[in-house]
């Protein structure tokens, strides 16, 4: 295999498997935040901010993955 | 029509060796805009609020009540928000433009190729990279005035028992990590968001593109007010003169 | 790392430019849009907190004031009753004594009246009685002359008369 394919390869296959945990994160920060906004409706103006900021620190790991990709592609 | 996806802003045209990217471009005329209507508003500002001033008070107030909500009220929230909301207020303007239809169309021969001469302002890492060195350097200078030069630095180097060195090392690392994350976050955000609206209109320009579309909208809202957000959210806790310093490296 | 520098399309002069750019954005955008907006905003709070204030205070005042004028009504109406009755009290004695003194008058007078008409009965009476006497005496003396002796008849001719009376 030709090292410039095993380069594109490592960078899709780290960024396809490090998306599959804050996916996953994410969706039950999500949940969470619904289950609560439903249980207590008045407070959804404090937690819709609370969950999105929760998210994003959740994305950090697919963020790391993705400059660990582009690292592999450019680096 | 080939798909020509690059990660780096096009270069539009040079001025003497500077080169001028379609991201700088575009971030100075928004730049012109803000300042030129801030001024405006400055000028036209009337205890009774006509429509237009209704509305920026609206939104000016509104951040400063999350603010406020987030690092306490008092001073502290006065001397940050500045910082945060014009974070807030550039990224969501710069942003929002990227929505202007018919964008993509317009291209422009810079001698070599042709470059689209519109591009999403914060899809240039440079300038996400500097807005985010300003929080970190801004979060840093705040640890440093609250706990003092000698305990920010006993905090990283430490040298009491291999645990905390250790700790310490990775408290490092964390701010090196936020730096990144930080940045990325935004960047790859609306990169991906730039990207994934190019594919779908290259594979089918009708209908198709429209519900990622919205989606792109809503992470434009979104990504702006995460950057500022975080960037409150990580200044608060440096501000906070914290026992439990190890435990919020990362994110 | 330098590929990745050249592929993101860094350039530390634009970047630096850029930092420049907006630290000077934050400045101005505090100086000229958050600064007033925020003084403005609490200049009104102020404002109407103030004019609320005011209405409450002009209420409450309207409202004493309500209650005063009331108290004075009510105060002003008890005491006129108290005058009014006062006055028909005292209108009351007036008549009773006008009414009392005009009784006496009248009965005054009607005593004056009957004692003149007594007194002029009683000497109508007597100017009768001594009319009739006088006629008895010179009817009796015209009769009786002929036939008695003057001095005795006379005198018993007086005792009948005074019996008879």
């Amino acid at each position: 295999m030709e090292i410039q394919a095993a380069k594109y390869l490592a960078a899709g296959i780290a960024i396809g498997l490090g998306a599959i945990g804050p996916g996953i994160g994410e969706g039950i920060a999500a949940s969470k935040a619904l289950e609560a906004i439903g249980r207590n409706p008045e407070a959804s103006g404090r937690i819709t901010p609370l969950m999105f900021v929760s998210m994003a620190i959740t994305e950090s790991t697919a963020i790391y993955a993705l400059v660990i990709s582009l690292i592999i592609l450019f680096g | 029509m080939g798909l020509n996806i690059s990660l780096a802003p096009e270069v539009l045209f040079y001025i003497g060796s500077w080169p001028i990217t379609n991201t700088f471009f575009w971030f100075f005329w928004v730049w012109l805009a803000l300042l030129i209507g801030s001024f405006i508003l400055r000028k036209n500002l009337k205890l009774v609020p006509g429509k237009v001033q209704n509305l920026i008070e609206m939104l000016i107030s509104a951040a400063y009540d999350f603010t406020e909500s987030i690092i306490g009220q008092g001073k502290k929230a006065k001397r940050i928000f500045p910082l945060v909301a014009t974070q807030f207020f550039f990224v969501l303007t710069c942003n929002l433009l990227a929505y202007i239809p018919g964008q993509a169309a317009v291209t422009l021969n810079n001698g070599e190729k042709m470059v689209p001469l519109f591009r999403s302002i914060v899809s240039d890492y440079g300038l996400v990279f500097m807005m985010t060195m300003i929080t970190v350097i801004t979060i840093q200078v705040v640890a440093i005035i609250v706990s003092g030069p000698f305990s920010y630095l006993k905090k990283f180097l430490n040298f009491a028992n291999p645990l905390k060195f250790f700790l310490g090392l990775m408290d490092l690392i964390g701010e090196i990590a936020k730096i990144v994350s930080l940045s990325f976050r935004l960047f790859g955000n609306i990169f991906a968001g730039e990207v994934l609206g190019a594919v779908m209109l290259f594979l089918a320009p009708f209908f198709v593109p429209l519900p990622f579309l919205f989606l792109g909208l809503l992470t434009a809202v979104v990504q702006a007010f995460v950057f500022a957000v975080l960037t409150l959210v990580f200044i608060s806790m440096a501000s906070e003169i914290d026992e439990g310093a190890e435990s919020k490296a990362g994110a | 790392m330098d590929r990745l520098i050249q592929a993101l399309g860094l350039d530390v002069r634009i970047m630096i430019a850029q930092f420049i750019n907006f630290s000077i954005l934050v400045w101005v955008l505090w100086r000229f849009a958050y600064r007033p907006v925020l003084n403005m905003l609490e200049e009104r709070q102020k404002k109407i907190e103030k004019g609320v204030a005011d209405a409450q205070a002009a209420e409450t005042r309207l409202q004493t004031t309500t209650e005063e004028s009331k108290e004075i009504i009510s105060q002003a109406r008890k005491e006129a009753g108290i005058i009014i009755e006062e006055a028909k009290k005292k209108a009351e004695g007036r008549y009773q004594e006008i009414v009392d003194k005009a009784q006496v008058d009248i009965k005054k007078q009607i005593d004056k009246e009957k004692g003149a008409i007594a007194q002029e009965k009683d000497r109508l009476i007597a100017d009768v009685k001594k009319e009739i006497s006088s006629l008895l005496i010179i009817s009796l003396e015209k009769f009786l002359q002929e036939k008695m002796d003057s001095e005795a008849d006379k005198k018993i001719i007086e005792k009948i008369v005074k019996d008879l009376a």
